[in-house]
């Protein structure tokens, strides 16, 4: 019943029609972006800049930060201070954004097929007081089919096993026609297969030139599947390649205490003592 | 725990709402007269109060009770009465401010018969050591079970056999026999839809006023001694209105052919009324002697059915009682509603302002509703 | 057969029970299908509070001569937003939030009623219904509000349906969320006085969750839980005054009565998710495992 974020949508901005995309703009760009949370500096004076495409990772141990980054971008949070622009729009002008909920923040005993939440991507596209036309089912099933869910399309969300809820969100996203996808520690706890399917299906989304930012504890993983790697702990500690963001000093600032380096025989081997939490 | 905390609220108030009080009552007078609750202590029982000279304090539960004191005790008496103007006796709740008023009084004086339901007991506690005296005290009650007439609806046969009982039953000697014969009638029948208790509505027999005057002169003298030859002259004085009224309410229910006295009423206040001036009670929307209780559907049909097979005029309903369901009643029967002064008088501007107003202008709104200008 | 028939139509050929049918069937079909919304988002303590809390409202509009609608509805916004803001700007919960709203509102509301010396607002039948008493004239209001609430439910129904299962979608997706909460609010409030009329204050909670419940354990896609809600509900306000009539109780308390037995046999007997189909279920499971 509470209002769900510090800024709920307006009915100025459900009835405006969404911002364009400038032509050359950055899909992402943030610059001095802070946010205070209670009196917590949850981001500090973070600044970095996104071209279309790139598939990243966002680095950082618990209560980092990444989930305020994510719902600053998908423009459900306000920013303290500093600038915030989707393709030089303000976030909440746009509709082409996604944000993918951790799988333990989501109902699950709510009363919908894998078919509906998919078509819930689709509610502004198909506007006040319609139902869904043909077109809107033709996205949906095409979707569905991309992320091969299809023939799960009536079975109860849940009664789904992780990676079929995380490809459930996906093709959502694909449905909503998003261009940019926010995706929140969506590998956690699935086996490797389902792992597997998950970045074929982000493939194809990067050959769609849609931008895709993953928050994820997973840093071997990062460095091997990702275009660029963003390292947060409330500040940037890092942003690049994942061979620049992801060296052992880079990763000692950003994880602190959490991260221990044992020197071996064939390379010095990371290992850190938090894993696999809830995230913030 | 949320759903606890509703419970919870919704239970405590419930209690508040049954009970106006639930504390203790205090023993009173050894004698426990017929009819009336523990409370109420007999007349012959009152001591002098020390008065050094000031006048006895009397606080008076419902403004019947408050009018009829302030006929018989006049200027001799101070008089406090509980109950405003349309408030319902039945479901009274006092103030702190009354509440003050029965602590500090020589005397309270009650309808009776329990008509003041869960007043009467809280007046028992405030009022700790002082007499409560019901002005019924001595009044023969009526019947003891309120049923809407039924069987004979479902066979016009008997509404004459129930005519010539209710010519007997005009005798008072004869109430119980009368009783005994629709309960024997009856016997056979599923009763779920009788309610118990003693018809407290006394007051609209006259002879029953005549009753509490003299009730109420024995008392105050008792308690005042000094100024007993005025309650005795002001009782007199006041008797001779009765008369006058009972005279006139006679002349005016002549008017009314025998067989066209039927009333129908919110509830069982008339009783006393229809057995002194030869009426039949058909029934009521709520059959019981109280306010409180509420109508069921079987009840309803009933008087539907009722109201349909007298040919019933008007429903007669009580100003300060919420008429919703009578007026549904009337609605539904196509019969009209009719205002009458049941439990209370109108405020001073208002037809009913003193006991004589409220039962002329109560006889009239009977008569003409029931037979009107003819 | 013939002799059920006339048993189950008899005591409708009267208008005040006719009347109290349809009253109850408006209430049975209006309330449970907004009770799912109640149901699913976890609303219940808040619909319960918001009934209490419409009770200074429409004791205040009664006073005043205004719709009781009217004053049922000021009330309840106002005291939805003044629950927000306790919570928002205190570290005090949200139900805590609303416990003090809701205990503050109602006592007001007795308070005001007791400050009335006639019967003039009958606290025993805002709390406890007063079905049989339905006129006519309310009849029409009550369905007139019914059909605004249906129609808007389903106007909006897709963009409920994102709201209710996830507010941050709804604000990801750019939904007017404020406007929405506002809005089934509203229509709470709407539902809450048609209820009142026939249930009472006291009763209201069960037409808005129970119905929907027992739904919830026999379908998991929303629509057709809507639809069983509704029929419970009318299946209820049929027995339940049926009941009443021929024995004699109070026609809201019947009625929730038999909305709870429903959901206690469906509780018991629904395929799948029942409480008998669990056991069978887990009994076949460990009679299998016995094997390994």
């Amino acid at each position: 019943m509470t209002l769900v974020s510090e800024r709920s949508t307006r009915v100025q901005d459900f009835l405006r029609r969404p911002s364009e995309h400038a032509h050359d703009a950055d899909p992402i760009q943030i610059e001095d972006l802070t946010v205070h949370f209670n009196d917590v500096l949850a981001l500090d004076h973070v600044t970095f800049s996104l071209p279309g495409g790139l598939r990243t990772a966002v680095i950082g141990p618990n209560g980092a930060g990444k989930t305020t980054l994510f719902n600053i971008i998908a423009g459900t949070l306000a920013p303290g201070s500093g600038i915030v622009r989707i393709y030089g729009e303000k976030p909440r002008g746009h509709v082409c954004i996604a944000h993918v909920p951790q799988r333990s923040r989501v109902d699950w005993d709510f009363p919908a097929s894998v078919a509906d939440v998919v078509m819930m991507g689709r509610v502004r596209k198909i506007g006040l007081f319609r139902l869904p036309s043909r077109a809107d089912w033709g996205y949906v099933h095409e979707a569905m089919q991309r992320v091969g869910v299809n023939d799960l399309q009536n079975r109860q969300i849940g009664d789904l096993s992780g990676g079929q809820q995380q490809r459930v969100f996906l093709a959502q996203a694909l449905a909503q026609e998003a261009e940019i996808v926010l995706m929140d520690e969506p590998l956690t706890g699935l086996d490797l297969p389902s792992q597997e399917a998950i970045f074929n299906i982000l493939e194809d989304l990067k050959s769609n030139g849609t931008t895709v930012m993953v928050a994820t504890h997973d840093i071997s993983m990062a460095a091997e599947r990702f275009d660029h790697v963003l390292l947060l702990n409330h500040r940037l500690i890092a942003s690049g390649p994942p061979a620049e963001a992801l060296r052992p000093e880079m990763l000692l600032e950003g994880f602190g205490g959490h991260v221990h380096v044992l020197p071996g025989d064939v390379a010095d081997i990371l290992v850190t003592d938090d894993c696999c939490g809830g995230g913030e | 725990m949320k759903k606890y905390t509703s419970i919870v609220l919704n239970t405590v108030f419930l209690f508040v709402l049954a009970a106006c009080s639930a504390a203790p009552t205090t023993a009173s007078s050894s004698i426990q007269l017929p009819n009336e609750p523990a409370y109420v202590s007999s007349i012959a029982g009152l001591e002098a109060a020390d008065l050094n000279g000031r006048r006895l304090r009397v606080v008076a539960t419902t403004n019947l009770v408050g009018d009829l004191l302030s006929q018989v005790g006049g200027e001799a008496i101070e008089l406090t009465t509980l109950l405003p103007t349309n408030a319902d006796p039945h479901s009274y709740t006092p103030t702190p401010q009354d509440l003050r008023a029965v602590a500090e009084a020589d005397v309270i004086m009650v309808s009776g018969f329990g008509l003041e339901e869960g007043l009467g007991e809280t007046l028992d506690s405030v009022g700790g050591d002082v007499p409560i005296i019901s002005l019924s005290e001595g009044i023969r009650p009526r019947a003891f079970s309120f049923e809407i007439a039924h069987d004979e609806a479902h066979d016009a046969d008997h509404a004459d056999d129930l005519h010539d009982e209710h010519d007997e039953a005009h005798d008072a000697d004869h109430a119980d026999d009368h009783h005994d014969e629709h309960d024997e009638a009856h016997e056979a029948e599923d009763h779920q839809h009788a309610h118990e208790g003693v018809d407290p509505h006394v007051w609209f027999d006259p002879a029953n006023i005549e009753r509490w005057g003299a009730n109420a002169a024995a008392a105050l003298s008792q308690l005042d001694p000094d100024q007993a030859e005025v309650f005795e002259a002001n009782h007199a004085a006041y008797s001779r209105e009765l008369d006058a009224l009972d005279a006139w309410i006679t002349e005016q229910v002549n008017r009314v052919p025998a067989d066209a006295r039927r009333l129908v009423t919110d509830h069982g206040a008339f009783g006393y009324f229809a057995d002194r001036y030869g009426f039949d009670v058909i029934g009521a929307v709520i059959p019981a002697y109280s306010t409180t209780a509420s109508s069921s559907p079987q009840d309803l049909t009933m008087l539907l059915e009722a109201i349909e097979t007298y040919d019933v005029q008007a429903v007669f309903v009580g100003v300060s009682v919420n008429p919703t369901m009578a007026e549904r009643v009337a609605e539904d029967s196509g019969v009209a509603l009719i205002p009458l002064y049941t439990g209370s008088l109108s405020d001073p501007s208002g037809p009913a302002s003193t006991y004589l107003a409220l039962m002329r202008y109560n006889v009239s709104a009977i008569v003409n509703g029931l037979w009107g200008e003819r | 057969m013939a002799g059920i028939l006339a048993l189950l139509v008899e005591p409708f050929q009267y208008p005040f029970m006719l009347r109290a049918l349809y009253a109850a069937l408006i209430v049975g079909v209006a309330t449970p299908v907004l009770g799912t919304y109640v149901v699913l988002r976890g609303m219940a303590f808040f619909g319960d509070a918001l009934a209490h809390i419409i009770l200074p409202g429409v004791v205040i509009a009664f006073l005043l001569g205004w719709p009781l609608v009217v004053g049922a509805l000021a009330v309840g916004i106002t005291a939805a937003l003044l629950i927000g803001a306790i919570s928002k700007h205190t570290d005090i919960k949200e139900d805590a939030a609303i416990g003090v709203v809701f205990a503050g509102a109602f006592a007001l509301g007795v308070a005001l009623i007791s400050t009335q010396r006639s019967y003039a607002v009958d606290l025993a039948h805002i709390l406890f219904g007063d079905v049989l008493g339905v006129s006519t004239a309310d009849l029409w209001l009550m369905a007139g509000i019914a059909a605004v609430v249906l129609i808007t439910i389903f106007a909006f129904y897709k963009e409920f349906l994102v709201l209710s299962f996830d507010p941050h979608l709804a604000a990801t997706l750019r939904l007017p969320v404020g406007f929405l909460q506002n809005l089934l609010l509203v229509l709470l409030a709407a539902v809450l006085v048609l209820s009142i009329q026939a249930v009472g204050v006291a009763l209201v909670l069960a037409m808005l969750v129970t119905p929907a419940s027992t739904a919830y354990l026999l379908t998991r896609r929303l629509p057709v839980m809507m639809l069983y809600s509704a029929g419970m509900g009318v299946l209820s306000a049929v027995i339940g005054l049926l009941i009443s009539f021929y024995w004699n109780v109070a026609s809201g308390p019947a009625i929730v009565l038999v909305e709870t037995a429903i959901f206690a046999l469906v509780f018991v007997l629904a395929p799948g998710r029942g409480w008998l189909a669990r056991w069978q279920t887990s009994r076949e499971q460990r009679s299998a495992s016995s094997y390994r």
